[in-house]
């Protein structure tokens, strides 16, 4: 991976960045601040208590075929059964527990093999059907690869002119709206979904190093902090310790804390 | 906001996969509607009284996704869902579905349990094992320093230095990290008292509770 050919990634992205229209006039500032947390936006990997000691253990995030788990049918229709998945901003993939939040300068170490889509590529494997004019999922999803870093210059449009404020988009990605207050359809054109099918997602092949200075922090839930992280912490890496209610929705005290992070981390 | 009637869901899976050995934990459930078989409820979602609110509706085709991504578990067998009970796994990562209350209790059964078997496990100078059982206790009950004190004075019987810098970040939220330092090393001199003292632990908390309201009120004072 990735399928489509860099010359196809950067005609995506010339292509959509095209169809974006503001609807309001963006000033000075709103454009600076877009750029700023465009060009900055962390990316997040979430993942399950379970899971947690052995990929510290391994010492990196690896694809579903390098740990050799059974391939799922939307990874297989979209070949990407080799491939990291992360996601721009807070972590937005959900039934997760703990997760790994990198620096925007992991993907220098991946821009010749990483991909990126302005959603989750896995929705339309088996979930959603894709926008009118696309036959299915996997033409939906090759027409919208975009190149690693370029596609933030796509998000840098989308912050500007879908979202009221950068917060906003971190906050919720989904609830597309001009600054001036009037709602706006998704970006592409996308109707179903959660979350998810309107996260940036990046995708890198095989396996993604936990380790700094690209890896700046892990979210674990109170009480689950395993002895395997200290190494991660004496490195340096921040260990964030976040505490649910109940665990219904651990996911979404997970969520708060990564916000609130970025938020610190992106505010000058 | 769409809700559905627990009486109509059975529980299929869970959010989580279970590690070896298990930390013991509250597991949030999947559900699919009965009525409707193949309609999915994922977390994270809401359950108040008989209702269920919040959740993503899937199928069991993106439920297989997650599945071999790592992040859901499927149960072998569905378990009809009811009101006030929990899923749950313990250290064995036996799982089982029961009322909230008995959950609480077992918890704190296993709370006292591994807190003791940490502490017998240190005496024995099997401090790895110790680690371990004061890694379940610590699980189930977050908010008590002792599990954090015997990890702590494993890792040092360990050599690992590295580990124990760790723990004691992690306690930086319960007791100063002087305190707490002197009450694991304090321990680590005096190996025949191997049980963590109540009133020891209590005293470092007593400390940093009594400086937080201190800052509180400089806070106000400065406001």
């Amino acid at each position: 991976m990735p399928v489509s050919s860099p010359s196809q990634l950067l005609a995506n992205l010339k292509r959509l960045s095209e169809t974006l229209t503001a609807h309001c006039e963006c000033d000075a500032a709103q454009t600076n601040a877009a750029r700023h947390w465009a060009a900055k936006m962390p990316l997040t990997h979430g993942t399950s208590i379970g899971s947690l000691k052995a990929i510290l253990d391994s010492k990196a995030l690896l694809s579903q075929a390098q740990v050799g788990s059974r391939a799922g049918q939307a990874e297989t229709i979209l070949e990407t059964r080799d491939d990291v998945f992360l996601y721009l901003g807070a972590f937005s993939y959900p039934n997760t527990e703990c997760g790994f939040l990198f620096v925007q300068s992991l993907e220098k170490d991946h821009q010749d093999k990483g991909v990126a889509t302005p959603f989750d590529s896995g929705a339309y494997g088996c979930k959603f059907s894709p926008p009118g004019g696309y036959a299915d999922g996997p033409s939906f999803v090759r027409a919208h690869e975009l190149p690693i870093p370029g596609y933030r210059e796509l998000l840098r449009t989308v912050i500007l002119q879908y979202a009221p404020s950068p917060l906003h988009y971190l906050r919720s990605a989904s609830s597309f709206a001009c600054h001036c207050g009037v709602s706006l359809a998704h970006p592409f054109e996308i109707t179903q979904g959660d979350d998810r099918t309107s996260s940036f997602e990046v995708r890198v092949p095989q396996r993604v190093a936990l380790q700094p200075p690209h890896l700046l922090a892990v979210f674990v839930k109170k009480g689950y902090e395993l002895p395997e992280l200290s190494t991660l912490f004496a490195l340096g890496v921040k260990i964030e310790r976040y505490e649910a209610a109940t665990e219904d929705n651990s996911f979404d005290a997970m969520r708060d804390s990564c916000v609130i992070f970025i938020e610190e981390y992106l505010t000058p | 906001m769409t809700s559905r009637s627990i009486q109509d869901l059975d529980i299929i899976g869970f959010a989580s996969v279970l590690e070896k050995p298990t930390l013991p934990r509250v597991l949030a459930p999947v559900f699919e509607v009965r009525s409707s078989p193949g309609v999915v409820l994922l977390p994270p979602l809401i359950i108040s009284g008989e209702e269920v609110f919040n959740f993503t509706v899937s199928n069991h085709e993106e439920m297989e996704i997650f599945v071999n991504r790592g992040s859901l578990s499927r149960l072998t067998q569905a378990i009809p869902a009811k009101m006030n009970h929990d899923l749950w796994v313990n250290a064995e990562g036996q799982v089982a579905y029961e009322f909230k209350k008995t959950v609480k209790k077992a918890f704190e059964r296993l709370f006292a349990h591994h807190l003791n078997l940490a502490r017998q496990k240190l005496s024995e100078e099997d401090p790895a094992a110790a680690r371990q059982h004061a890694a379940v206790a610590r699980a189930v009950n977050p908010n008590h320093l002792d599990p954090l004190v015997i990890r702590a004075k494993a890792e040092l019987r360990m050599g690992d230095l590295q580990g124990f810098a760790f723990t004691s970040h992690i306690a930086a939220d319960m007791i100063l990290p002087t305190e707490f330092d002197q009450l694991v090393n304090g321990q680590q001199r005096d190996r025949a008292g191997d049980t963590v003292h109540g009133m020891d632990s209590m005293r470092g908390m007593a400390a940093l509770k009594s400086q937080r309201v201190y800052f509180a009120k400089s806070r106000d004072i400065a406001a």
